[in-house]
């Protein structure tokens, strides 16, 4: 076991020993967007926090109320997380083929890989808590003792989350085929997480927050009784906290003596749990079902429109088909209908009873409309090359111009972003009853935005490629990922800057009744949208091109 | 047929592929020979297109690999080291794939695709998706679909591995053929055996140097003891320390 967490050590050691300028500089950028997000994070529980500790007589059981309700939800982030985390690190990490083979007891490998897992699926949540626990501890006046005490709660409080998590998956490993279990997971998140988001964002709970409704949003947490069950390790982590605070060591010891003993317990079953049947489920996860594919594509890719020559409609009808086939990518379509119900939901319940205020937000509509178009891309444009994956040399040793894969590309994304666009425009837009001017400004904005994102995500992907990596999630997040977002961010805020001069023209005519169109205006607003569009489009396009004519293979 | 001038490839501080110059005919078939790690798939992706040399140039049918790349891999055909095929394709999709990207002729793709599917003996597994061939399907795949777009001149890296010995003998046979209808093949290799039998001349490269080149007979002149090529290959590569080797585990 030590062997093992060397191997990891020194991994770690030479990747960060031997990371080069451009990297290293990549790392501080994120480390400084990440303190920024903490600090923000920080001054807002701090906010929140004093606000409820300053409530007479409940405020100090109202905290305890919150910690126990925020441990309670990352519990459950980090159980679900570990779910789906142990099915990659237990049953389809590469390094597994070569570790099973090894003398290495199964046992030994299972309590290794089970606590990797623990570590990549709670090391998220664990940070996302600090700025909240620090607050925490600030209002409540601890000094370091308290932030000690959490550290050695948190490693239990983790472990039995992970627990839980790696028990469910190797139960589903015994109960259904391997390679079926993962694509069921994957659809099940998705759905399991929309369905919350929905529920909760029906229940409106921003109204909650407004100064006026204070005192009913305490009385509402004061009455959840879910939080404190005690049989749920947040509410001892919680209760050792409180205890701890109000100077009462004995029960801080039995609360995090209660809490140990659990995980010490959970550790011992799953290890003797996953040593009979850990092999198995690993076993029966490398054989691929030998499934048959009914030739969908027909003729394959002839129904593909036959404008573009034959390259062209092979590697778009190619990549419709491995997109369809690959649980990766088409779990990703539910991520889409959620991300338009979400956002068509939260149109429907705005209240707007004003005609400014309705022209306000259906002007706003188009940047979110924007928002999302720019992260829909980033999921389905921006990964476009990086998919090819190690199957890149077919297309580069075939005599195929690097234009027409990256023309594919695009093709490919421009159609489902642009027509996503259009719904969500136009549903909304009819929700809201906007005028027929609006109406038509949206429609044609977001055809355009889908357009240059479009391309904006296929060049991108070009200029950050990461072929190497096993899952689609890994190019999102990618440095370039990060990049593409920004860049699709600003893009869309300039787009909103300008059409702001076309709505002030419309709504102003209309209050004072009179035309207040002015055509050099316009003009300029149409030459500024064009030059801004075409530098979007093409830019990352051409960069992108010449990096993949450089790049080596 | 293929022409290398000064071919170099550098990567940091390290040289790959040092002042490669060569010329390969039509329809001879060319072993490249050398240790692990000398550059031998390195030079493949120079010649391919694959990677930008550093100095030099690769020339193939007189088409500059990196200032016509479309008219060059046009008459090239690639059958990787390790031959990563799209998984989520079936056996018959990726050829498919492979044919309309050298836009050949869609009724001869029809009547072709299902023979070598038959000759390669994965005809059964044609309309299985790759992720569940092994990798000897994998490679006869690849091969497959070289053959199917008719290239002139032939990259063929480690082309053996994973091959059953059937099937070895029936793509030695095939590479024979095609150099007998003109086809140029480069062909690197571990196996001497095959590149003894099979190749017309052999190069022998040496951290990224080509140290010899030559026939058989040649090479084996410049060998100290002479015999078959594993010898010559040893005797030339410095391999007679692995008698040491032999002696310690004896």
């Amino acid at each position: 076991m030590i062997l093992l967490f060397k191997i990891q050590w020194l991994a770690w050691k030479n990747r960060l020993l031997r990371s080069r300028g451009p990297e290293r500089i990549k790392a501080a950028a994120f480390a400084g967007l990440g303190l920024l997000f903490f600090g923000l994070l920080h001054g807002g529980a701090l906010r929140f926090l004093r606000a409820v500790h300053g409530v007479e007589l409940a405020g100090p059981l109202l905290l305890v109320k919150i910690l126990s309700m925020a441990l309670m939800t990352a519990f459950f982030m980090i159980l679900f997380s570990a779910t789906i985390t142990s099915f990659t690190t237990l049953f389809f990490a590469r390094d597994l083929s070569l570790l099973v083979h090894t003398p290495l007891p199964h046992r030994t490998l299972f309590a290794f890989k089970s606590i990797e897992t623990a570590v990549y699926a709670s090391w998220m949540m664990a940070l996302a808590l600090v700025p909240f626990l620090a607050a925490y501890g600030r209002v409540t006046g601890q000094g370091a003792g308290f932030y000690l005490l959490l550290v050695a709660l948190g490693v239990p409080f983790v472990w039995l989350a992970s627990a839980g998590g790696i028990g469910l998956s190797l139960g589903l490993m015994r109960l259904f085929p391997a390679r079926r279990v993962r694509e069921i997971m994957l659809a099940l998140s998705v759905i399991i997480c929309t369905g919350l988001y929905l529920w909760v964002r029906w229940l409106a709970p921003a109204r909650f927050l407004r100064a006026d409704t204070m005192s009913a949003t305490l009385e509402y947490i004061a009455l959840l009784e879910a939080p404190s069950s005690p049989w749920l390790p947040s509410t001892w982590v919680a209760q050792a906290a409180a205890a701890f605070i109000n100077g009462s060591a004995r029960d801080a010891l039995f609360h995090g003596g209660a809490l140990t003993a659990a995980a010490a317990l959970a550790f011992v079953a799953l290890v003797a749990v996953g040593a009979r049947t850990y092999y198995t489920g690993w076993a029966s996860a490398q054989e691929a079902p030998r499934r048959k594919t009914r030739r969908t594509l027909g003729d394959e890719w002839r129904w593909v429109p036959p404008l573009f020559g034959t390259r062209f409609r092979a590697i778009l009808g190619k990549d419709l088909a491995v997109f369809f086939r690959d649980s990766n990518q088409w779990s990703q379509l539910l991520m889409l209908a959620s991300v338009a119900a979400i956002y068509l939901l939260s149109i429907h319940k705005l209240p707007l009873d004003s005609r400014f205020l309705k022209g306000l937000v259906s002007f706003l509509n188009i940047g979110m409309t924007g928002f999302v178009l720019a992260s829909v891309a980033l999921r389905f444009v921006f990964p476009a090359i990086s998919l090819e994956g190690k199957s890149w040399w077919a297309l580069r040793a075939a005599p195929v111009g690097l234009w027409e894969i990256l023309w594919s590309k695009f093709l490919g994304g421009v159609a489902p972003i642009a027509g996503l666009g259009v719904l969500l425009v136009g549903v909304s837009n009819h929700f809201l009853g906007v005028d027929p001017f609006v109406a038509r400004l949206s429609n044609v904005t977001v055809l355009i935005m889908a357009v240059t994102l479009s391309g904006m995500g296929v060049g991108f992907g070009a200029l950050f490629p990461r072929f190497g990596v096993e899952n689609v999630a890994q190019i999102q997040t990618s440095a370039g990922g990060v990049l593409f977002m920004v860049a699709g961010l600003f893009y869309v805020g300039a787009t909103l800057a300008l059409e702001a001069v076309l709505m002030r023209m419309h709504y102003f005519s209309a209050v004072v009744g009179r035309s207040l169109w002015s055509g050099p205006a316009v003009a300029a607003v149409a030459g500024a949208m064009l030059v801004l569009n075409a530098l979007a489009f093409f830019l990352p396009l051409v960069w992108g091109h010449r990096h993949l004519a450089r790049a080596d293979i | 047929m293929i022409h290398a001038v000064g071919l170099t490839k550098r990567f940091g501080a390290v040289t790959a592929v040092e002042g490669l110059d060569l010329e390969v005919a039509p329809g001879e078939i060319f072993g490249y020979l050398g240790p692990n790690g000398a550059g031998k798939t390195t030079t493949v992706k120079l010649l391919t297109g694959l990677l930008r040399p550093t100095a030099g140039r690769a020339i193939l049918g007189g088409h500059d690999v990196q200032a016509d790349p479309r008219a060059a891999k046009k008459i090239l055909g690639l059958v990787p080291d390790q031959p990563y095929v799209y998984p989520h394709l079936t056996g018959h999709e990726f050829l498919r794939f492979v044919g309309d990207l050298y836009e050949v002729d869609a009724a001869y793709q029809k009547k072709k695709i299902p023979e070598l599917l038959e000759m390669f003996e994965i005809a059964d597994r044609g309309d299985e998706l790759v992720e569940t061939f092994s990798h000897g399907m994998r490679q006869k795949l690849v091969l497959a679909g070289v053959l199917l777009h008719q290239p002139k001149v032939l990259f063929l890296d480690e082309p053996m591995v994973g091959l059953d010995p059937k099937s070895a003998r029936l793509v030695k046979d095939i590479f024979q053929t095609l150099a007998g209808q003109g086809m140029t093949l480069f062909m690197c290799t571990h196996v001497l055996e095959i590149a003894e039998r099979l190749c017309h001349r052999v190069g022998i490269v040496e951290h990224g140097r080509m140290t010899r080149v030559g026939t058989l007979a040649e090479l084996r002149a410049q060998a100290a003891g002479g015999g078959n090529l594993e010898d010559v290959f040893l005797s030339l590569t410095g391999g007679d320390r692995y008698k040491d080797l032999l002696r310690f585990l004896a």
